[in-house]
């Protein structure tokens, strides 16, 4: 492969202070035939990452292995100084720290965007009460309401989510993620069911906010420009390893075209 | 023209196929010899059935308000063991739903228990039911809220599996609990199909609730029994009648709510 491998680390470059620390992480779904093997990297507080790769390159199975949506074969994980591989009890405490975005927007479609961001809050202890808007403290219904206004959808608070366009659709899943106060948003391909003006417009949205809230993100994306435009750094996958690791500044989108030849 | 021969008109047919289809033949015919049907008992009966319907014709009216007041029981035995019936459904069909039992074990066990619900007919159920707590309605409303769990249960938690996967993900992506993730995304979307089983209960409860007094378990089955015990047929021609419009009226109130609510 013709790329610049700019940084590629290895599994005791761990850095303590990462907000997520991946080291010997493999997975496979056929015996003999692992998606991804010993994957070793770290995201630095505050940082908005890209990870890249060909179709079928295990960015999206990485993604979910990191709150253990998908079983990791082998391979140690910690989030915010948390072991993710723990026990479930422990599991769940991370995870309620880490804000997921999904590519289909995950929301519950016969309920409004309103509840569906108040769902949000069920991370944060608010339990049955934040089952339904209906439900939920006066507080956690203008919060949620504040979470729509800023993903710029208070308008349509009460709209069933299924009648949402694609992209106001995923802003409400943005406004789910801001509503459970997360130090971490992973996000699977967030533009990637959106037409290209959908996709930029809520990319920038979404970027614009993880930095006013100083997040930590990383994204999984297929757009190129995407990932040089919003991300601090790009890695790469290929043939189930990182190929490439690199601060978005030293790289071009030629380069990382040729990752897909 | 091409070289390959045309299939046979008729697909082959495996020795095995060809016994067994003449055994299921077999069967059938046996059956209809079993059951007594016969040419010249259905042409005997014919003019009995007529002789029946001319007692019957016109319906005596001199019962009616103690027959509406039992028929307004009736349905109100359905109505109760309907919503009784519900109330169980809901937690036997999250413990039955594999994706959201605690265990394999529970799913089966509760799968078991709803089977036999289902399978052993009402009318048995009323009959243990008054064998347990007595003659009366409560043995009948009972008996359908078990008959009620067998049915709805079931159905619940079929739909309660049907529910899209990725709402249920994204709760359990940011750490909420089983019961946030039940009550959050899998019965709100799972809802509408609720609504619908839960009308065809009371529909199927409504129809199972008048025969129930046949064995004292209440409501209007006893004032049918007796009627036709004592040859009072215009009087059990009105029962019926008032039977029949209850039905309907509760089919066709669930069907106007079905389509307001669907």
């Amino acid at each position: 492969m013709n790329v610049a491998f700019t940084s590629i680390r290895q599994a005791a470059e761990v850095s303590p202070s990462a907000a997520i620390a991946i080291s010997g992480l493999t997975k496979s779904f056929m015996p003999g035939m692992p998606v991804f093997s010993d994957i070793t990297l770290d995201i630095e507080p505050g940082s908005i990452v890209a990870l890249i790769g060909a179709n079928g390159a295990g960015k999206s199975t990485l993604l979910r292995c990191i709150p253990r949506l998908i079983e990791p074969d082998e391979g140690q994980i910690r989030v915010l100084g948390s072991n993710v591989m723990g026990p479930s009890r422990e599991l769940r405490g991370v995870r309620t720290r880490i804000g997921f975005v999904f590519q289909k927007h995950n929301l519950v479609g016969r309920l409004s965007a309103l509840t569906n961001v108040v769902h949000g809050a069920q991370a944060r202890g608010f339990g049955a009460k934040a089952w339904l808007q209906s439900l939920a403290p006066q507080a956690i219904r203008k919060e949620a309401l504040h979470c729509l206004g800023r993903v710029g959808l208070a308008a349509m608070a009460a709209q069933r989510a299924d009648q949402l366009s694609g992209g106001q659709s995923q802003r409400v899943a943005i406004a789910r993620a801001l509503m459970q106060h997360p130090e971490i948003v992973l996000a699977d391909e967030p533009a990637a069911s959106l037409d290209p003006q959908a996709g930029d417009e809520v990319m920038q949205l979404f970027a614009a906010l993880m930095r006013q809230e100083s997040k930590t993100v990383l994204f999984t994306s297929h757009n190129l420009s995407h990932s040089l435009l919003f991300a601090d750094r790009v890695i790469a996958l290929g043939g189930g390893k990182i190929v490439l690791d690199s601060p978005t500044s030293r790289l071009r989108e030629s380069e990382l075209r040729d990752l897909y030849v | 023209m091409s070289d390959i021969a045309l299939p046979s008109r008729v697909a082959r047919v495996s020795p095995l196929t060809f016994a067994l289809s003449l055994a299921v033949i077999a069967f059938v015919i046996a059956s209809f010899t079993t059951s007594g049907i016969a040419p010249d008992k259905l042409s005997r009966g014919i003019p009995a059935l007529g002789r029946l319907v001319g007692q019957m014709f016109p319906p005596s009216v001199e019962r009616l308000e103690p027959v509406l007041w039992s028929l307004l029981q009736t349905f109100q035995m359905a109505v109760a063991g309907t919503m009784l019936g519900l109330i169980f459904s809901l937690p036997l069909a999250i413990l039955a739903a594999p994706s959201l039992s605690p265990h394999p074990a529970v799913v089966w066990l509760v799968r078991a228990i709803v089977a036999l619900f289902r399978t052993v007919p009402d009318l048995v159920w009323a009959i243990v039911f008054v064998i347990a707590v007595g003659l009366g309605p409560a043995a009948g409303v009972l008996a359908l809220m078990v008959d009620t769990i067998g049915f709805a249960a079931r159905f619940f938690a079929e739909a309660m599996e049907e529910t899209e996967k990725g709402p249920r993900e994204a709760l359990t992506a940011m750490g909420a609990r089983r019961s946030g993730i039940i009550f959050s995304s899998v019965i709100p979307q799972a809802l509408p199909s609720m609504i619908n089983t839960s009308l065809f209960s009371l529909e199927k409860a409504t129809r199972g609730s008048v025969v129930l007094g046949l064995v004292g378990a209440g409501g209007i089955g006893i004032e049918l029994k007796v009627s036709l015990e004592m040859f009072d047929y215009d009087q059990a021609a009105t029962i019926v009648i008032a039977i029949f419009l209850l039905v309907l009226a509760v089919e066709r109130a669930s069907t106007w709510v079905r389509n307001r609510v669907l």
